[in-house]
């Protein structure tokens, strides 16, 4: 609760003297309140405040402070804080350096999860070639304030040539350690690029270096014409063992995942077709997903069968504007399925409706009842009730 | 002969999708105007061929140099067969050179290298991520996306199929800038937009749909989602499973067998999915797995 108060204080602090001091301040604030029965049977109300914002000076055009944080209290529990991010962000007048520092969300190659550090991202050769450096730290998985220090530390890089206008190479090395024990060691290379104007093509290799074996590979081909396109996808990937796991010890094959979808566009719908064939060690699995969209909602059939279970489902979601000030919200689904493994059929059922009003520009308010049931398990019926203040700042 | 032949065939594959433009190419200048010629050896102005920009408010604005425009200069012999160019039709309508030139932006500074450029094509129009190299910086210009954008435009990307939520990551990690007009994910979204779905609380339902908690464990098993992605915490399957009582119906009779090379269905089921394994019995694989598994 300390450090939920401290980070509050902190940002109530600063922001008179950022209102002061030519600043301009973008973001939300969102109050949170969910209501449920918990699995004692009682009825609980959990509160959640969270800050979204992004802090830039006027004399320091190319520098911004965000920061994306929650408090809550989660029943009667203590309250908790939640910090997502919270960095210093630079680029140099042409951008040829970026520095990012702070807890930061990372994705490039390798380089993935949550850390606490610095990450420098140089451009170079007229931005053929791109070079990201990060060193850091792990961040809590809770995402506490706290800095996990020498028990955790990440370092990691990415290489990024264009070889074509339209063609560009990764190459990418992370490592994480936690006690001075390299934990996590994986090394990826990466092809993306676009062809014939039309035909994008990705395909990612990683490789576990720690446990000197392959992790997984994917590759996909997408061509996009002017009503339809066409998804091709492979991928083959070792389970995920946490490297200290005693699990490390079964040399497991990989599972090979092959993908096909095509979407067309009919008027102002969407409507898609994808259909997916995963093949176990002895096993088999497959799934047809049809789905029909617009502006305003999506309706989708799933059927699947084989080793992951067979499953017949439908499920409806719109968000429909009934003024420019309001939009009703409905979502349901219905799934019955049974799982190979336990040969138990069950039904499960779901319906949430509620709405979103912007009384004034910068409030939105929004409600939301969720039930969901099932024929084995029980009845789950949620309340979500959520002020959103947009800030949309800049001192003159 | 298989073995050489299937990665042989993976190669060529990826030589000809990735070469064939330039072996196919049809971006042929027709026009054979050189910009390079006009503006840097002979010191023409932009404003003098393109004379309507500087009081130009909207990208409809036909700002294309008309035939009589060159004739300032050629006579009509040297450019014989040259007719009026199509004008842009297909950039921003809000788009105002006016504006811009008044803040003090440079020709230049948005139709980057014009000046260098001996064709003209490919056309040397800005694409989105140039813009932002101002408009991303709510002290320098307008963040809004309303500033640029028609209301009633549809902003989503091509790439944002149906089938998107499976495929995003794949473009996000290629960080594909070459998926639309050079943007990739931040063109458009925040880092806060990510850690919504990866990080959030899904009290909305934005990262799984209602119904979830019953109906995971078809996309666990048939490997729609690398659940350990965003729930690195070991403990998490078991803490849920644990308080709801929620036990697997899979540990009968015959689940686990002593015989020797027969560890019965448990064995079958390891070898299918052993992530589904893990998820469980992470923290107590000492006690369960062990006493049978290190013999």
């Amino acid at each position: 609760m300390k450090k939920a108060h401290i980070l509050f204080s902190l940002i109530a602090l600063l922001l008179p003297a950022f209102v002061f001091a030519q600043f301009s301040i973008n973001g939300s604030l969102q109050s949170t309140v969910y209501s449920f029965e918990n699995t004692d049977n009682l009825q609980q109300a959990d509160f959640y405040q969270g800050a979204f914002l992004k802090f830039q000076h006027a004399s320091l055009s190319n520098t911004y402070l965000n920061t994306g944080f929650l408090v809550l209290k989660r029943g009667n529990e203590s309250w908790e804080e939640r910090v997502y991010n919270t960095y210093v962000d630079w680029k140099s007048d042409a951008k040829m350096f970026h520095v990012r520092l702070g807890r930061q969300f990372t994705y490039y190659g390798a380089i993935r999860g949550t850390l606490d550090g610095a990450l420098l991202d140089v451009n170079l050769m007229q931005n053929r070639l791109n070079l990201k450096l990060f060193g850091g730290f792990d961040a809590p998985y809770d995402r506490k304030l706290a800095v996990t220090g020498g028990d955790s530390t990440a370092i990691g890089a990415m290489l990024s040539y264009k070889v074509l206008e339209s063609t560009k190479v990764d190459v990418s090395y992370f490592q994480r350690k936690r006690n001075d024990e390299v934990a996590w060691e994986q090394a990826a290379f990466a092809l993306n690029g676009r062809s014939f104007n039309d035909l994008y093509y990705q395909l990612q290799y990683d490789h576990d270096l720690l446990g000197d074996q392959y992790q997984g590979m994917r590759g996909r081909l997408t061509y996009y014409m002017d009503k339809w396109s066409f998804t091709g996808e492979y991928s083959n990937q070792r389970p995920r063992i946490m490297e200290d796991s005693f699990f490390r010890i079964f040399d497991i094959k990989a599972y090979t995942q092959v993908r096909g979808g095509l979407t067309y566009m009919l008027d102002q719908y969407q409507l898609g077709l994808q259909y997916v064939f995963t093949n176990y060690s002895s096993d088999q699995g497959n799934q047809v997903i049809l789905t029909a969209a617009n502006s305003w909602g999506l309706i989708g059939l799933i059927y699947q069968n084989g080793y992951a279970g067979d499953n017949l489902g439908v499920y409806g979601d719109i968000r429909y504007a009934l003024l420019p000030n309001l939009t009703v919200k409905l979502y349901s689904s219905y799934y019955s399925y049974e799982r190979q493994t336990t040969v138990i059929s069950e039904d499960a059922t779901s319906f949430s409706a509620g709405f979103e009003y912007k009384p004034l520009k910068n409030i939105i308010l929004s409600a939301e009842a969720q039930e969901s049931m099932n024929s084995y398990y029980d009845n789950d019926f949620r309340g979500l009730f959520r002020l959103n203040y947009l800030l949309n700042f800049k001192s003159e | 002969m298989r073995k050489i032949s299937l990665p042989l065939f993976a190669f060529a594959f990826l030589i000809i999708i990735t070469q064939a433009p330039i072996l196919w190419s049809d971006d042929t200048d027709e026009l054979g105007f050189s910009h390079q010629i006009h503006v840097t050896d002979q010191e023409i102005a932009c404003l003098d061929c393109h004379e309507g920009a500087a009081d130009s408010e909207t990208g409809s604005d036909n700002l294309m140099p008309e035939k009589s425009v060159c004739m300032d200069c050629h006579e009509s012999d040297e450019i014989a067969g040259f007719e009026n160019i199509a004008p842009i039709t297909d950039y921003s309508q809000k788009f105002s050179h006016k504006l811009h030139l008044d803040n003090d932006v440079k020709c230049e500074n948005c139709h980057v290298n014009i000046a260098q450029k001996e064709t003209s094509l490919p056309k040397a129009l800005p694409v989105m991520n140039d813009c932002q190299s101002c408009h991303e910086n709510k002290m320098v210009a307008s963040e809004n996306c309303m500033t640029c954008h028609m209301e009633n435009e549809n902003l989503k990307p091509v790439s944002h199929t149906l089938d998107f939520l499976h495929n995003h990551a794949l473009l996000a990690r290629a960080d594909a800038k070459e998926m639309s007009a050079n943007m990739n994910c931040a063109s458009c979204h925040t880092t806060q937009y990510c850690q919504d779905c990866h990080e959030g609380e899904n009290l909305d339902r934005t990262t799984h749909p209602l119904n979830y908690e019953f109906t995971h464990a078809l996309d666990a098993i048939n490997k729609q989602n690398n659940c350990t992605t965003c729930h690195t915490d070991r403990q998490f399957c078991n803490d849920c499973h644990r308080d709801n009582n929620v036990l697997p119906h899979t540990h009968t009779a015959g689940w686990v067998n002593n015989f020797p090379n027969d560890g019965g269905r448990h064995a079958v089921e390891g070898r299918n999915d052993l992530e589904a394994c893990a998820s469980c019995h992470e923290n107590n694989a000492q006690i369960t797995c062990q006493p049978c598994h290190a013999k």
